[in-house]
């Protein structure tokens, strides 16, 4: 009983230090309150149940970012499977129904032009770009080397460059 | 005054005309920035919501790998059949006998597809352990996972665009 109580405090401790950090991961990753939520639960779900696994060999928020990463590009495989090929055109509508977006056309915009960002390129310019993650950490939680993580940031840039262009025009 | 205080200090070449921009892209990681918010006490209620659900079931099902995943949900459709089929089938139509079913592994009558047509689904049923059988029940919780490992294998066009 004690046992319990104990692992029960350490999985909330756990909770209080990463879930702000990989919720906006999350919430970059699928734009929407809603969605985000149920990732950052599944991802919690996974690192509790998974947690005897986790064998130190790399930092615990690493391991982390890795669970949740892999549960972002699943979800949104899905989403698209689900909605058809993105064009950047329905995240708007999305963020629209979602109560808790409050951002201005710019921001619509930016967030349409990830829209157009495979995930895995998304995820990449996400660590990078918001949180600044090194690519040999990125390395270890996308499991992909530096030299394809550059060029996949690269690409990314490009894509949403080109993407707020035309609509400038 | 000034030069006293700077005295042995340096600073990157151009620091102060990048300062803006790096301040700028600390800015936009803010969670505003973005014009994404979160609901009130969301993070205390989210700890609740996952803790009940880690509680409400048995932590050693993820414990298992893919390949054992999918072999469960063969074994699982197999299972099914099997039950399905025994309440229909005449026993007249059992061909293979069950002393032969020994001689052949389970693997090995799934990659066969002509092996697998010659057997009973009761037969089947039979080759499996109670271990094996066990686990059908993590395999069907698993199904949705096993879908999505699937399509990520197969999603080539994603992988070209990410390399």
């Amino acid at each position: 009983m004690a046992a319990d109580s104990t692992r029960q405090q350490g999985y909330k401790l756990l909770m209080s230090t990463y879930q702000e950090r990989l919720y906006w991961h999350v919430r970059r990753m699928t734009q929407v309150h809603e969605d985000a939520d149920d990732v950052l639960q599944n991802t919690f779900i996974k690192v509790i149940r998974g947690i005897d696994r986790f064998e130190g060999g790399s930092k615990l928020y690493t391991w982390l970012y890795r669970i949740a990463t892999n549960e972002c590009l699943t979800f949104l495989k899905r989403r698209k499977s689900r909605s058809g090929v993105s064009d950047g055109i329905g995240i708007a509508e999305r963020l629209e129904a979602d109560e808790y977006w409050d951002g201005d056309e710019a921001e619509v915009l930016l967030q349409q032009a990830l829209d157009t960002v495979p995930e895995k390129q998304k995820a990449v310019f996400m660590l990078r770009y918001y949180e600044d993650m090194p690519y040999r950490q990125m390395s270890e939680v996308l499991d992909t080397s530096e030299g394809a993580l550059k060029a996949s940031y690269h690409h990314a840039v490009k894509k949403i460059e080109a993407f707020i262009k035309a609509k400038e025009l | 005054m000034i030069d006293k205080k700077i005295k042995g200090y340096q600073i990157p070449d151009g620091y102060f005309d990048t300062l803006y921009e790096r301040v700028s892209k600390q800015l936009l990681a803010e969670p505003k920035s973005t014009g994404m918010t979160v609901p009130e006490g969301y993070f205390d209620r989210v700890q609740e919501s996952v803790l009940r659900t880690v509680e409400s079931a048995p932590l050693r099902v993820v414990h298992r790998g893919r390949q054992v995943r999918q072999w469960s949900m063969a074994a699982a459709s197999l299972v099914l059949l099997a039950i399905t089929a025994v309440a229909l089938w005449p026993a007249s139509e059992r061909t293979l006998s069950d002393a032969q079913l020994t001689q052949v592994s389970i693997d090995a009558l799934l990659e066969d597809a002509d092996m697998l047509e010659d057997l009973s689904l009761q037969q089947l049923a039979m080759l499996m352990e109670e271990e094996e059988i066990d686990n059908v029940g993590v395999g069907l919780m698993d199904q949705q996972e096993v879908l999505d490992d699937l399509l990520e294998q197969i999603d080539l066009e994603d992988l070209e665009e990410f390399f």
